[in-house]
C-alpha cells in the first residue's frame, strides 16, 4: 500500500511539474510576442517620424542635384527650415519618383534608404505616398482643325477620387486649359511661342466623383480662325477644392502613345528624355510653370501661368559649366539617355512645369507633376504581422498622404 | 506506516498549493498587452494629424458652421469627410459641441451640436472597438461668417479598430 501511494505521488508530482512548466514557457513565449509586436510599432513610429519630421543630411539633398544617392548620410523628407510639422520638400520626394517611360537619374531606391534607415537586416518596408486628392482624366471629344495634323480635346470626363480611390462628391473643379501658339523656327531659328490662350470651365462633381468639364465652345472657335502654318500645343490643368482640400492636376496627351510626355525636375533642373529636342525652342520661352495654390485661388488664370526659360545642356565643348559638372558628377553613365537643361526660375511652390520640346519632329508638351505618387518596396512580401502607419503631410497647399508598413524579414 | 501515509499526503497537498499559487501568480502578473498601447497610441496621433488638416482646410467652418446655419444634413457631410480621409480600416465617432461661456456667472455649458451620426458604425451605440482611442480638441472658428467667429467648438473624435 506504502508503495502504491508513493508511486501515485511521484505520478502526480510529475504531472504537475509539467503543468507548471508549460504555463511557464507559455508565459515566456506570450511575453515575447508582446514586446516583439510593441517593438515593431515602435520602430514603424520612429520611421515615420525619421522621414517626415527631418530633413535629413544634407538638408537641402533635394534641390542639390550634386548630392548623388551615395552622398547622402541621413534620409528625411522634411522641408528644411520648416517651422509646421509633416511639411514635405517636393524635391526630396522627387528623388524618389521613378517613371516608367523614364527612370530617374538620381533615383535614391529601396535599398540605399533602408541603408540610410539602419533597417536592412532585420526589416522590410513599403513607403506609398499619394496625393489625398487625384484625378482621373478621359478626353471625350475632340476636334481637328482645318488643315491640321494635330487633334485637340475639347471635352473631358474627370473622376475625383481620393487616395484609395473613392469617388468625391460635390468638388468644386475648375478646368483651365491652356493653347500655346508656336511659330516654328527655320534656319537657326528656333521655335516661339507667339501666345498663350486660357480658357476655364467650372463644375461640381456628382454622387460619383465624375464631372464634364465642356470647352466644345471655346476651343474650336479659337483654332478655326488660326493659321495653319502655326504649331499649337496644349495642355488641361485641373484644379479641384473640396471643403478647403485642395487638388492639382497636369493634363497632356499627344496622338502618338510612346511619346515621352513626363519627365522629373529636380531643384532647377529639368531631366528629360534624350528623344526630345529641347534646344529646337526659344531657351527665353522653354516652358511653363504653374504658380502657388493660393494664387490660383484668385480667378485670374492669366496670372497663375509663367512662361520660363531653359537652358539645355547639349553635350558640346561650349556648354554652360553647370552642364560639364552635370555630365561629369550627376549623369558619367548614362548621360546619352537623358537631355538636361536648367530652368531660369522655378516657384518654391509650383506644382507643375510643362515644358515644350521636340520630339521626332513634332511639338509636344511634357507634364512635370511636383507632387507625384511614389510606392517604395517590397510589394509582393506576404509578412505574417505588420505594421502601418498613416499621416497626413503636406507638399506646398496639398495634402499628401504618407503610409509607412513594415515587417521583420524573418516572419516574411 | 500511517505516520509516511500522512507525510505522502502532505507533500501531495504542499506540492499542489505550490503550482496553484504559482499559476495564479503567473496569470495576474502578466502585463497588459502593450501591443494595444502601441496602437492606441498611434490612433491618438492619427486622430490629432487628421483634426489639425481639417482645422488648416477650413473643414469645421466649411462643413459645421455653415451646416449649422443653413440647416442642412452637415453630418452626413462630415461623415463623408472623415470616411475620405481616414484609412479605409479605421473607425470613427465623431461629436461636435459649442462651448458656451456665461460672462455672468462663469459657467461654461457644452451645446451638442450634432445628431450623433457622424461615424462609420453602424450601430455605434453596441459596436465594439478591438482598440480605440478618443481625442478631444478645441477649435476657435476663424472663418466667415462674420457672426460667427470666435465660437468655441469642442470636437470629441474617436478611432479605433473593430472588434
Amino acid at each position: 500500500m506504502h508503495v502504491i501511494l508513493e508511486y501515485l505521488a511521484i505520478g502526480v508530482l510529475i504531472i504537475l511539474f509539467i503543468t507548471i512548466s508549460l504555463n511557464m514557457i507559455e508565459d515566456v513565449t506570450g511575453r515575447l510576442v508582446t514586446v516583439k509586436e510593441e517593438q515593431l510599432y515602435n520602430v514603424a513610429e520612429r520611421l515615420v517620424d525619421k522621414i517626415l519630421l527631418t530633413p535629413g543630411f544634407p538638408a537641402d539633398w533635394g534641390t542639390n542635384i550634386m548630392v548623388s544617392s551615395g552622398d547622402l548620410r541621413d534620409f528625411g523628407l522634411a522641408l528644411n527650415g520648416t517651422r509646421a510639422p509633416y511639411i514635405i520638400d517636393p524635391d526630396k520626394v522627387m528623388r524618389l519618383a521613378n517613371l516608367s517611360i523614364l527612370p530617374n537619374p538620381l533615383l535614391l531606391n529601396y535599398s540605399r534608404i533602408v541603408d540610410l534607415l539602419g533597417i536592412s537586416d532585420d526589416y522590410g518596408f513599403r513607403l506609398e505616398m499619394k496625393p489625398m486628392i487625384t484625378h482621373v482624366v478621359q478626353p471625350l471629344e475632340w476636334y481637328t482643325p482645318p488643315g491640321n495634323r494635330t487633334s485637340f480635346p475639347t471635352k473631358f470626363k474627370i473622376r475625383v477620387l481620393n487616395w484609395y480611390k473613392i469617388g468625391l462628391p460635390n468638388a468644386n473643379v475648375t478646368g483651365i486649359y491652356v493653347i500655346v501658339k508656336i511659330k516654328p523656327g527655320a534656319g537657326n531659328n528656333p521655335n516661339k511661342i507667339e501666345e498663350k490662350k486660357i480658357f476655364a470651365e467650372g463644375n461640381l462633381t456628382d454622387a460619383l466623383g465624375e464631372t464634364i468639364v465642356d470647352f466644345t465652345d471655346v476651343v474650336p472657335s479659337y483654332l478655326e480662325n488660326q493659321p495653319s502654318t502655326n504649331w499649337f500645343l496644349y495642355f488641361l490643368l485641373i484644379h479641384t477644392q473640396w471643403h478647403g482640400f485642395v487638388a492639382v492636376h497636369g493634363y497632356s496627351a499627344t496622338s502618338e502613345t510612346d511619346a515621352p510626355t513626363q519627365g522629373y525636375i529636380i531643384g532647377d533642373a529639368i531631366i528629360l528624355s534624350r528623344e526630345l529636342n529641347g534646344s529646337s525652342f526659344n531657351p527665353n520661352s522653354g516652358a511653363i510653370i504653374v504658380k502657388d495654390e493660393i494664387v490660383q485661388a484668385v480667378p485670374q488664370y492669366k496670372e497663375l501661368l509663367n512662361i520660363t526659360s531653359i537652358i539645355w545642356c547639349r553635350s558640346q565643348p561650349n556648354d554652360p559649366e553647370w552642364c560639364q559638372e552635370v555630365a561629369s558628377k550627376v549623369l558619367p553613365s548614362s548621360e546619352d539617355k537623358y537631355l538636361i537643361g536648367k530652368i531660369q526660375y522655378v516657384e518654391r511652390l509650383s506644382s507643375h512645369v510643362f515644358v515644350f520640346a521636340q520630339w521626332r519632329g513634332n511639338p509636344i508638351c511634357v507634364v512635370i507633376n511636383r507632387i507625384p505618387e511614389i510606392d517604395i518596396g517590397e510589394r509582393s512580401a506576404q509578412p505574417a504581422n505588420s505594421v502601418t502607419i498613416t499621416r497626413i503631410a503636406h507638399i506646398y497647399n496639398y495634402p499628401y498622404i504618407v503610409r509607412l508598413t513594415i515587417w521583420r524579414k524573418v516572419e516574411g | 506506516m500511517r505516520r509516511g501515509q500522512v507525510r505522502v499526503i502532505e507533500l501531495l497537498l504542499a506540492a499542489f498549493m505550490m503550482t496553484v499559487a504559482i499559476i495564479f501568480v503567473m496569470n495576474f502578473t502578466r502585463p497588459i498587452r502593450s501591443i494595444y498601447i502601441r496602437e492606441t497610441s498611434d490612433l491618438r496621433r492619427l486622430a490629432y494629424n487628421l483634426l489639425n488638416e481639417l482645422a488648416t482646410a477650413g473643414v469645421f467652418e466649411d462643413v459645421i458652421v455653415w451646416g449649422n446655419l443653413s440647416g442642412t444634413n452637415w453630418e452626413d457631410e462630415m461623415r463623408l469627410v472623415l470616411s475620405i480621409s481616414l484609412p479605409p480600416e479605421v473607425l470613427f465617432k465623431m461629436e461636435v459641441y459649442e462651448l458656451r461661456f456665461s460672462p455672468v456667472t462663469g459657467d461654461i455649458t457644452f451645446n451638442r451640436l450634432d445628431n450623433g451620426r457622424i461615424t462609420n458604425l453602424e450601430n455605434s451605440d453596441e459596436a465594439k472597438f478591438t482598440e480605440a482611442e478618443s481625442v478631444s480638441y478645441t477649435y476657435v472658428v476663424v472663418g466667415e461668417p462674420d457672426k460667427v467667429r470666435g465660437t468655441v467648438l469642442y470636437i470629441v473624435l474617436v478611432l479605433g479598430f473593430r472588434g
